[in-house]
């Protein structure tokens, strides 16, 4: 974090109260006096919290931004707007994104829907009926945990790549998931209770470490929470999945824990 | 937004007399020092897009002027105007969300209106989202999607140095609170109908 803020380490100090009291005068005395600096102070400001948000902050970093930099209300309100406004941009991006898609894009994968189809359809009349699975997109149950499926790519679209499902209620106890070589993510999908607006997760690796997070992630009524996590961030062993809900009025936010047992196979030869 | 709640306290004109001998040692200088001194008050309330900036410019100014009269011995005069001003500042967004919120206990909710006070916030980002251009968006979603890294690189890409990004980009964001602001104003008024989102204020 400190060397992410290089050009502005005295403004993160300064915010962090890690200055003397001469220092914070002196610069305070500047920032009245220089209407840039000042204007770079509130963005660093904003940097700040979103790396706090991030969890990009070091460790004694973190810990000086919740005991002194949160100790004002002010910036209180604004860690509140930030965690709010974040998902928002986020999510108004995304469709953004989705129409930027080349032309040539959609004319490819045209042409593979088209391929694919006829390669179903010409296996379905090598093999007779009954040998093609149908797998539909697996409803959301409040019940508790129960499965994990694989879904092929569907013969209409060439994307998204294969994904695994792992569905997850209030008590999973340990899920063990099995990963084939193709499976390009995991799709995780959790039963909230929908208690809080938006949900932070995050991947640990059994000695702990974060591996994989995601901020800010909203599920729609009566609908599970939905990670997509990148399947190439596990091999084989046991993780914790932390989902943490962002707090309503002062309630102590919801958190739940997983545990997943990953086995990821190994590829085979493909026969001949 | 209403200032005189708080203000029981007028700048006399023994008061005014001693700040300016404070600012400046002839009554020209410290005049035009005066003025300095509002503007720069007014710049820094601007600058978080705060509506009524040179009226707590001036409330920011009576604060000190009081401050002296009353034997306050201040050593660094710009930096004591500073941390008055954050204070002003504090309270003056205290004063807004406690009248949001008598607003909003005295409304008649509308049919679509959210159930709290956080939904209806999100709600307004997300109206005040929508209605920026795509760029600006496109911008936001970038900077905030990657790491510093990631962010220089942007930079370099839109052809200005990393920290005229970061300020294009505070701008946007006080952009959005201004609109914030008004979203949640409207809302909290007595109405049936769903608000509209207010138009952009560019800075």
């Amino acid at each position: 974090m400190s060397k992410s803020f290089a050009p502005e380490d005295k403004l993160v100090q300064y915010l962090l109260g890690r200055m003397s009291e001469q220092e914070r005068v002196e610069l305070e005395e500047r920032l009245f006096a220089d209407e840039e600096l000042d204007e770079l102070l509130l963005a660093t400001t904003d940097d700040l919290i979103h790396a706090y948000l991030a969890g990009t902050l070091s460790e004694e970093e973190r810990s000086r931004f919740e005991s002194d930099f949160l100790a004002s209300p002010e910036n209180r309100e604004r860690l509140a707007l930030m965690r709010d406004l974040l998902p928002v941009v986020g999510r108004a991006a995304a469709p953004e994104r989705a129409r930027r898609r080349r032309p040539w894009t959609l004319a490819a994968a045209a042409v593979v829907v088209l391929a694919v189809v006829a390669a179903l359809v010409l296996a379905a009349r090598r093999q007779g009926a009954g040998t093609g699975r149908v797998t539909s997109r697996p409803r959301p149950t409040a019940s508790a945990i129960v499965s994990t499926e694989t879904v092929p790519p569907s013969p209409t679209a060439p994307e998204p790549p294969p994904v695994s499902v792992v569905r997850l209620g209030r008590n999973a106890g340990v899920m063990r998931v099995r990963l084939a070589p193709s499976v390009r993510a995991v799709r995780v999908e959790v039963a909230v209770g929908h208690e809080s607006p938006s949900y932070d997760a995050t991947l640990l690796a059994a000695d702990g470490r974060a591996i994989w997070r995601a901020e800010g992630r909203a599920a729609a009524r009566a609908e599970p929470l939905v990670l997509e996590v990148p399947a190439e961030v596990f091999a084989t062993g046991r993780y914790t999945l932390r989902v943490e809900g962002e707090s309503l009025r002062e309630a102590v936010p919801p958190v739940l824990e997983y545990q997943l047992q990953v086995v990821r196979e190994a590829p085979t030869a493909s026969p001949r | 937004m209403p200032l005189e709640a708080n203000r029981p306290w007028r700048l006399t004109g023994p008061a005014f007399e001693r700040l300016l001998q404070r600012l400046g040692g002839e009554r020209e200088q410290a005049a035009r020092e005066y003025e300095v001194v509002r503007r720069r008050l007014a710049g820094f309330f601007e600058r978080r897009g705060i509506p009524s900036a040179e009226a707590l410019a001036d409330e920011t100014i009576d604060r000190v002027a009081r401050r002296l009269d009353e034997g306050e011995v201040v050593e660094h005069l710009n930096a004591y105007f500073y941390g008055v001003a954050k204070r002003v500042l504090l309270e003056s967004r205290r004063r807004w969300a406690r009248e949001r919120a008598a607003e909003r206990e005295y409304a008649i909710p509308g049919p679509a209106e959210p159930a709290s006070e956080r939904e209806a916030r999100i709600a307004c980002l997300e109206r005040c989202v929508g209605a920026l251009d795509e760029g600006s968006r496109a911008l936001l979603a970038g900077y905030y999607r990657g790491l510093p890294d990631d962010r220089k690189r942007l930079a370099e890409s839109q052809g200005i140095t990393y920290t005229s990004l970061k300020t294009r980009v505070f701008r946007l964001r006080i952009r959005l609170e201004v609109c914030l602001r008004e979203c949640l104003e409207a809302r909290s008024r007595v109405t049936e109908d769903p608000p509209r989102t207010p138009p952009m204020r560019r800075s």
